[in-house]
Parts: structure tokens; C-alpha cells; sequence
């Protein structure tokens, strides 16, 4: 009985270190995904996500992105940043190559942006870009008329946005 | 010294060796939703390029080139055309891989064309994309990047005057 007590005690003492929690494991894991994110991680450049459902072309051009207006054409609709402009088939459907909604909504930017850059100093000013997402299936009518009424509605360059192959 | 009082005395020096990690994980958690909040996981680039040109005759002929090179996408072929540049012709033919829309038969034969032309004429960087209406966007950038890997890295977007021509 004596002999139970002392073990009992011992193992007691043994114990007392051992009550916090371990954190190496984790610790572990927070290292491996710190590194992970660190890899992807863009300090500066422009970054922008396509809207859900599109899948931009594949290529090997490696032109960084830069602020700019975004113009999305999916399958179904041209977006200005995340705002419906017009519908492919109205695009389609229009007589020439101007697409009216999406023009009177280009000027409408234009004159918000020309407004901005009338309070900001000529050295601070900008070049109107526009950056087309378009989805890889998309004709080239429909870009076409998108590029042509962007380039009616006076913004100098245009970029086309492109995933970079891997 | 007796049994006990060693005993005793072994327990009391018994020292924590165990690094204090907490603090650093405090830092780990603050600083991996920072991380993922900025991170890209899909890396978006750009073409920079010209506007599409005016389909009708007289604009087209104020912004003509000395060589005038250009690819026109036709149904049933890539023709590579241009002032003193002898006309090729190279097969459109369906690709069986969907991420790739050019064939690689297609895509070689325009490889060494646009190589051979670009070799021919070293000042000439611009080139022209001549599509159809119902060409993909894909395949259109696909021909760019063949003619950026060829050294003629300003490619311009020209519509066909109808369809399929």
C-alpha cells in the first residue's frame, strides 16, 4: 500500500511540467502557410479579380497590371466593374459599331474622371486606360464593338487582361 | 545526505526548457489574414495594344505601315500577307486540345513565317490581326502571342470586311 502511495506522488510530480498546450505542431503549420501566402502575395502591382464565371485567355504576355477602368464581357453581359452596362445581344443587335448603353455610361466615367483630374495637379494626372476581362469564348465582333466604342468615348489606351501561363 | 532530501532537492532545480511560442503566434495570426486578405492567386497580365481599325477604306488607308504585315483569319486558313512579303498560306485546322486554340502544326508553320518576316524586315515591330466576326478571342490572342514570340510585339486588331473572308 505504502508502495502504491509513492508512485502515485511521483507520478504526480511528473506531471506538472506537461499541463500547457503544445504549440509546436501548429506552429508548424502556421510556418508552412506564412510561406505560402508570403509566395503569392503582390506588393504594389494592381490586382483585380474577373467576374465569377469568366475564364480570361491563356498567354505568354507579362505586362504587369495598372489602375485603370475595368471593362468585364462574359457570356451573357458587358460589366463596367461590377455594374451590368448591356447585354451581348443588345451589343449584337446594335446598328453600327457603337453600343449606346455602354457609351453613355463610358462618358459618364469620363466626365467623374475628368472632374477628379481638373483638382489634381498636371503632374499627378493620368492616362485614361481601359482594361477589357474577356472571356476566352467571346467573338471578335462583340470585342471589336466594345474596343471601338471605348475608343469613341475618348480613353486613350486599351489593355486586354490575360491569365499568365504557367 | 539522505535518500529524501536528495529527492527534495532534484524536484525544487526542475527547470521549464520549453520555448514561449505564444507571443510569435500572436504575430503568425495577425499577420496570415493580413497576408491572404493582399494575396494573387490567379496572376492576371496585360496586352497593351492598339484600337481596332476603321473597316472602311479611306481610314484604312491613312494608317497603312511601309510593310503592312498582317495574319488574316480565314475559315480554312492563316494568311500572311504584306507589301513585298510573299503570301503564305498555313491550314486552320481544328485543335484537339481545348486549352490550346491554335494546332501545333498550325501554330509551328506561323512560327517560322512570322520568324522568317521578322528576320527579312529587323525594323518592322507592328503587325496586324485580321479576324472574322466569329473568331475566338482566344485564338486571337493566341496569333499575338505567336507574333510577340516572333519580334513583332505591336499587334494591332483589324475586323475582315465580311465574315468569314
Amino acid at each position: 500500500m505504502r508502495r502504491f502511495r509513492g508512485r502515485r506522488r511521483r507520478w504526480k510530480t511528473r506531471g506538472l511540467g506537461e499541463t500547457g498546450l503544445s504549440l509546436t505542431s501548429l506552429m508548424d503549420i502556421l510556418t508552412c502557410l506564412l510561406f505560402f501566402v508570403l509566395k503569392s502575395f503582390v506588393a504594389g502591382g494592381e490586382t483585380t479579380v474577373p467576374p465569377p464565371g469568366l475564364e480570361l485567355p491563356a498567354s505568354t504576355a507579362d505586362k504587369a497590371m495598372v489602375t485603370s477602368l475595368v471593362i468585364a464581357i462574359d457570356q451573357d453581359e458587358i460589366l463596367i466593374g461590377s455594374e451590368h452596362v448591356a447585354t451581348l445581344k443588345e451589343a449584337a443587335e446594335s446598328k453600327g459599331m457603337l453600343i449606346e448603353p455602354l457609351a453613355a455610361r463610358l462618358a459618364a466615367v469620363r466626365q467623374q474622371m475628368d472632374e477628379i483630374a481638373g483638382q489634381q495637379a498636371a503632374a499627378q494626372r493620368r492616362p485614361r486606360i481601359v482594361t477589357i476581362q474577356g472571356d476566352e469564348d467571346i467573338e471578335f465582333a462583340v470585342l471589336q464593338k466594345v474596343m471601338y466604342t471605348v475608343n469613341q468615348g475618348g480613353f486613350d489606351d486599351i489593355a486586354l487582361a490575360v491569365l499568365k501561363k504557367a | 545526505m539522505s535518500a529524501q532530501s536528495r529527492r527534495l532537492r532534484s524536484s525544487k532545480q526542475h527547470v521549464n526548457c520549453d520555448l514561449e511560442l505564444r507571443p510569435l503566434m500572436n504575430v503568425f495570426i495577425v499577420l496570415i489574414p493580413m497576408l491572404l486578405m493582399s494575396a494573387v492567386f490567379i496572376e492576371i497580365r496585360v496586352i497593351e495594344m492598339s484600337m481596332p481599325r476603321a473597316v472602311d477604306g479611306t481610314s484604312a488607308s491613312q494608317i497603312q505601315t511601309p510593310l503592312e504585315l498582317a495574319i488574316r483569319v480565314r475559315p480554312d486558313a492563316y494568311l500572311v500577307e504584306g507589301a513585298g512579303v510573299v503570301l503564305q498560306t498555313i491550314p486552320r485546322v481544328a485543335s484537339t486540345n481545348a486549352k490550346q486554340p491554335l494546332a501545333p502544326e498550325a501554330a509551328s508553320a506561323l512560327t517560322r513565317v512570322l520568324l522568317g518576316v521578322a528576320a527579312s524586315h529587323p525594323e518592322n515591330k507592328d503587325i496586324r490581326i485580321i479576324a472574322a466576326s466569329d473568331t475566338h478571342y482566344q485564338e486571337i490572342v493566341a496569333l499575338m502571342d505567336l507574333a510577340r514570340a516572333a519580334g513583332l510585339p505591336q499587334a494591332a486588331l483589324e475586323g475582315s470586311v465580311s465574315k468569314g473572308v
